[in-house]
């Protein structure tokens, strides 16, 4: 071996060295506050106000996990968000595989506009949403209700699904539907009986993605939901720290760990499609 | 009988896409009307008088109003910096996760950290650690002598805001990371090893073959974080509400104080338009990339 190939050899063992250290203090700080809040949550309170805070608790705690759950309103909260973003979900599937294939394998006179419009309508800010939304809830009476939510939600659930299946079923090859088709079959039977079942991992991230959205959507809560009884989880927990006179902190940390939940499962599952879905979404086919 | 059945194979894509088409036009763009139009009106929930069409009063009222262009600055202020921001570390973060090293996919996975916390759920958790008395990041700045003395971060007018667009930042940055990495992973390898044969340097290649080439996507994930950062509520709303005073006062959080705090519901539908309009700017050019 030359002195040239060893020396490079150093250089570039010396280099990984570096990179594994830059995302190693990076990929630190990024968890941070999330290991924060799991060691908050898994401590007394006399172990939260301490002048030098400690990572692991001396006495590990889940009594924060165990009074949230009897002391407060914490499990109507999550029965709440549960309810609206599984509806949110099961509509915005259905909903949105229609018109995704409809989009996907369809050559129609306002595909371009419709498919453009989508996008389009993701970007119109919430707020111009929410205010006349909430004039028109209180007319029908519908305010503090789950359906009110549930149709908030579809705003952004519908568009965005629809534009993710679309993308999916856009991998999917047609030959099948096609044969599906000369034997007879109704485009709809096609989708149904056909692409559907090849689309199940697809529809299971989507359906994911979607439920996520909706789990952690704060504004339309917050301005929908006008009791205690009907708060969803985001709203509950930031009212349970914005008490004025001695927040729980071990309380509401507990909440927050077990509100990341959902998004933690489609995290770790289906790692892989998230990223697959942000660059389906970003890029053009 | 052949007219018909063109006209219902004709019909049949119309019919798929029906419900995600009424559903759209009757919860989106029929409020999103309504509230275009109330802001030619004077719809104030706490007076009640009969609505009347007053024109552009409320646009020359908003015009005229200091918190307006406050709100505007910061709002700007707000979205350059973690536009900024994202882009370079997210740009950077990228390059480094697109090294041949072992672990690049566990490392790729902790940097989703972030996005897969709720915003409202990350703004709670910073609130913790910014607090003044016992928040884990005075104790650590303090321990680096970063700083002399216990700081509130939120409550002062002159950190507040930095101290914000952290978490915002914080928040954002895997999305970009991810989106950036998956277009430096479509840079075909050969360019690189033709590059290195004729002699070229890591940085060159950098920046005659990598920047170039990300160019597009970068535009486009550049334009979409933008107009979702400009648009964000939860995280200010949750740590300051747009105080101490006006210090964090950005377009949405206005724009909902207008609303939910005084009920002025046509003023605060004009805040939100121009809101819209400034978007639609956006959009047009992101639409304009796409096609």
């Amino acid at each position: 071996m030359s002195v040239a190939s060893v020396l490079k050899k150093r250089r570039d063992a010396f280099l990984k060295g570096l990179v594994y250290l830059a995302l190693s203090i990076i990929c630190l700080i990024l968890i941070l506050p999330f290991l924060w809040m799991v060691s908050t949550s898994l401590k007394s309170p006399d172990e939260i106000f301490l002048e030098i805070p400690r990572w692991l608790p001396e006495v590990l705690r889940v009594d924060n996990y165990t009074f949230i759950w009897t002391d407060t309103s914490y499990p109507k909260y999550l029965v709440n968000s549960l309810i609206v973003a599984m509806a949110t979900t099961a509509i915005a599937l259905v909903v949105a595989s229609l018109a995704g294939y409809g989009i996907s394998r369809f050559a129609f006179r306002g595909r371009r506009p419709f498919s453009l419009g989508l996008i389009v309508v993701q970007m119109f800010p919430a707020m111009l949403l929410v205010i006349p939304m909430f004039v028109i809830m209180r007319r029908l009476n519908l305010l503090n209700t789950y359906l009110s939510l549930i149709i908030a939600y579809g705003t952004f659930a519908f568009p965005f699904c629809t534009w993710m299946l679309k993308g999916y079923f856009d991998t999917i090859p047609e030959e099948l539907e096609e044969a599906a088709i000369i034997e007879g079959c109704s485009r709809f039977q096609v989708l149904y009986k056909v692409v559907m079942p090849l689309a199940a991992p697809g529809l299971v991230a989507v359906a994911l993605f979607a439920f996520v959205l909706a789990w952690q959507e704060y504004l339309f809560a917050l301005t929908f939901t006008r009791t205690e009884e009907m708060r969803t989880l985001t709203v509950g927990i930031a009212l349970m720290q914005g008490q004025h006179g001695g927040v729980n902190w071990g309380q509401v940390m507990a909440g927050s760990v077990l509100a990341c939940i959902p998004g933690l499962v489609f995290f770790l599952y289906l790692e892989r499609y998230i990223v697959q879905g942000f660059t389906l979404g970003a890029i053009k086919e | 009988m052949k007219v018909t059945h063109r006209i219902k194979k004709l019909s049949i894509p119309y019919f798929f896409i029906a419900p995600c088409a009424l559903l759209i036009g009757s919860i989106l763009l029929y409020p999103l009307a309504r509230g275009i139009v109330s802001s030619f009106y004077n719809v104030n929930l706490l007076i009640p008088v009969p609505p009347k069409f007053v024109g552009l009063e409320n646009f020359i009222r908003l015009f005229r109003d200091s918190s307006f262009w406050t709100a505007l600055t910061n709002s700007i202020i707000w979205t350059v910096v973690i536009l900024i921001v994202q882009m370079a570390g997210g740009l950077g973060v990228a390059l480094l996760l697109n090294q041949k090293i072992k672990g690049r996919r566990f490392f790729r996975s902790l940097i989703l950290i972030p996005w897969v916390i709720p915003a409202a759920i990350g703004a709670i958790t910073w609130r913790w650690i910014y607090a003044e008395q016992y928040g884990l990041l005075n104790f650590i700045l303090y321990r680096l002598h970063i700083i002399d003395h216990y700081k509130a971060w939120l409550a002062e007018p002159s950190f507040v805001l930095p101290a914000v667009i952290v978490v915002a930042i914080w928040k954002g940055i895997p999305f970009v990371t991810i989106v950036l990495l998956a277009g430096l992973q479509s840079i075909p390898q050969t360019l690189y090893e033709a590059a290195r044969i004729d002699g070229a340097g890591a940085f060159q290649m950098l920046l005659r073959i990598t920047l170039p080439l990300v160019r597009n996507i970068a535009l486009i994930v550049a334009l979409l974080t933008s107009i979702w950062t400009f648009n964000h509520f939860e995280t200010v709303q949750i740590m300051t509400r747009g105080g101490p005073g006006t210090a964090t006062l950005l377009m949405p959080i206005y724009a909902y104080k207008l609303f939910l705090e005084s009920f002025q519901i046509s003023y605060a539908s004009t805040l939100a338009t121009a809101m819209l309009g400034l978007m639609m700017v956006l959009a047009y050019f992101y639409v304009r990339r796409l096609m």
